[in-house]
């Protein structure tokens, strides 16, 4: 069986790395991009599997990404849709909900 | 006003008194003092989100450390980074509690009640506080009813509210000590859950348990010089209880332990349907049950498919319907093969039938529909309004349309459950 895919989106280079190191250590593949121009070429590419989305990004855009996401169903993940988003202190699951800033977060 | 000899007057002595400048000084300090608490809340926000970045490294890096990825570690390199991750966690918790405070006075906290296994959130919150009760040699217990009825509560928020109260209580109780959680209806008033956590520990003296839930408050007795926080997890605790409709409270006397309590409404319809009914419509306004129903060709979808399904499914319905028309209700079991969506629309029977279309077009145009061998069917049915009694009130009035509601609702799902 193939690894999973795994696409970031995160502007932090070391968090990028520590992502790197141990999720590779937990046999995914990762691939990384750190802005929303990437992030949906990113995504068109990869195909991953899950896609974690910091909400953080410079200038809000992580909301644009998310909205772009939600907008082209063919930047869907390959098995179903699943993106979860790193915000303000919790991790949410936002394919969940219509609102993301108003999901309720899940702990992951 | 003086007068002279005659009664004619002679001078006016007054004071006059402009206050337009003290009116206009007054509302710009209100302004200002909004605009300082708007940037309080802003800047806290954004401190808080800024430090977590720098956090999610640090504490990345420590795992990586520890989980030898890096080359393997001495055992007292190891047990140091142990003590770093710990740290982190700690701060995060901080961190994550400054954001919640800050959150909940901006009004942007959101609750979205469902109906709510208590004894699936205990679980949970008790499977997740293992670790450390362990490492305190502290018992945790449970005594659930089995027949406890749901709660009509926010899980996330449930989880938050037992996890702060279960935590405090086992940081205050002693190494071997107990802390016990159980829940029972609210013997005054049946239609409340009440659910206490109990513990072995310093207790607290009256004075105190006052002021416990305040913001910020500490115990700053010598005993607890060990505590780390800030203070902010029974203000958030409260704050959470408070907007789920219930309230928290605490029994306590020193040196024999606490007993933390707090309420949460039970669930049924009537809270559900109550905010669509309005007394003028009534009772010529017509009530429809639409039931989407999504059933599976394939045998058996993995459970992780069905859960994402799930989920989107929910708030596709919720995006077709008006919010003070409609109502999706709250999940109900679902088989593996079915799964079912209930919602009440107070709506004629044209703009049922819209409804049930739009939903219907919603999903259709769903591109990975197909994809995933999975059929959507949209059918309504009109409840014939029961005519209230003369002097019905308006909660006899919801309760009747909540029972029809439920008869229908179980006429779908009941038949299945006999025959499987």
């Amino acid at each position: 069986m193939s690894n999973k895919k795994l696409l970031i989106v995160e502007d932090d280079g070391d968090v990028r790395l520590g992502y790197h190191i141990l999720l590779n250590a937990h046999h995914y593949d990762t691939f990384f991009t750190s802005d929303s121009l990437s992030a949906v070429s990113g995504a068109r590419t990869h195909r991953a599997d899950l896609i974690i989305l910091d909400l953080g990004l410079p200038a809000g855009d992580g909301f644009v990404v998310l909205e772009k996401f939600r907008a082209n169903s063919d930047l869907a993940t390959r098995r179903g849709r699943e993106l979860i988003c790193r915000s303000r202190g919790t991790t949410t699951s936002c394919w969940r909900s219509s609102d993301s800033s108003s999901a309720s977060p899940t702990y992951l | 006003v003086i007068l002279d000899e005659r009664g004619n007057v002679r001078r006016v002595i007054g004071v006059d008194m402009d206050v337009t400048e003290r009116k206009e000084a007054e509302e710009a300090l209100e302004q200002s003092r909004k605009a300082q608490i708007q940037f309080k809340d802003d800047f806290l926000s954004h401190v808080s989100h800024e430090l977590r970045s720098p956090l999610t490294a640090i504490k990345q890096f420590s795992s990586i450390l520890l989980g030898g990825l890096a080359g393997e570690l001495n055992k007292e390199q190891y047990e140091y980074q142990k003590i770093v991750l710990k740290n982190i966690g700690q701060l995060q918790a901080m961190i994550d509690d400054l954001l919640e405070v800050t959150r909940l006075e901006a009004g942007k906290l959101t609750v979205e009640p469902d109906r709510v296994s208590i004894w699936d959130a205990v679980t949970d919150a008790l499977n997740t506080l293992l670790g450390t009760a362990r490492a305190k040699e502290v018992t945790l217990s449970s005594d659930l009813p089995p027949d406890l009825p749901l709660a009509y509560a926010d899980r996330t928020r449930l989880r938050q509210i037992l996890i702060i109260l279960l935590d405090n209580a086992i940081k205050f109780t002693p190494d071997g000590g107990a802390v016990a959680i159980q829940a029972r209806l609210l013997p005054q008033e049946p239609s409340f859950l009440l659910l206490e956590v109990s513990d072995t520990g310093c207790g607290i003296s009256p004075d105190i348990a006052e002021r416990i839930f305040e913001r910020l408050y500490q115990v700053s007795e010598p005993t607890h010089a060990s505590r780390k926080g800030l203070g902010l997890g029974l203000y958030i605790c409260k704050e959470l209880v408070a907007r789920q409709g219930g309230r928290v409270w605490v029994n306590s006397q020193p040196q024999k332990g606490s007993i933390f309590s707090f309420t949460l409404p039970v669930f049924s319809l009537k809270n559900v349907i109550a905010p669509l009914l309005r007394n003028d419509k009534w009772p010529e306004e017509s009530v429809a049950l639409v039931v989407v129903e999504i059933c599976s060709r394939d045998a058996g979808p993995s459970q992780e498919s069905q859960e994402a399904w799930s989920h989107e499914a929910r708030s596709l319905v919720q995006r077709c319907l008006l919010p003070d028309l409609d109502v999706l209700l709250p999940s109900v079991s679902s088989s593996a093969e079915k799964e079912r969506y209930f919602v009440a629309a107070f709506r004629d029977e044209k703009a049922v039938s819209l409804l049930a279309d739009r939903i219907q077009q919603h999903f259709e145009r769903l591109p990975h529909l197909k994809q995933a061998s999975l059929t959507v069917s949209v059918s309504y049915s009109m409840l014939h309004p029961v005519s209230p009694d003369v002097g019905a009130s308006r909660e006899d009035i919801v309760a009747s349309m909540a029972k029809r509601l439920d008869e229908a609702i179980n006429s779908h799902v009941i038949p299945e459950t006999v025959s499987s």
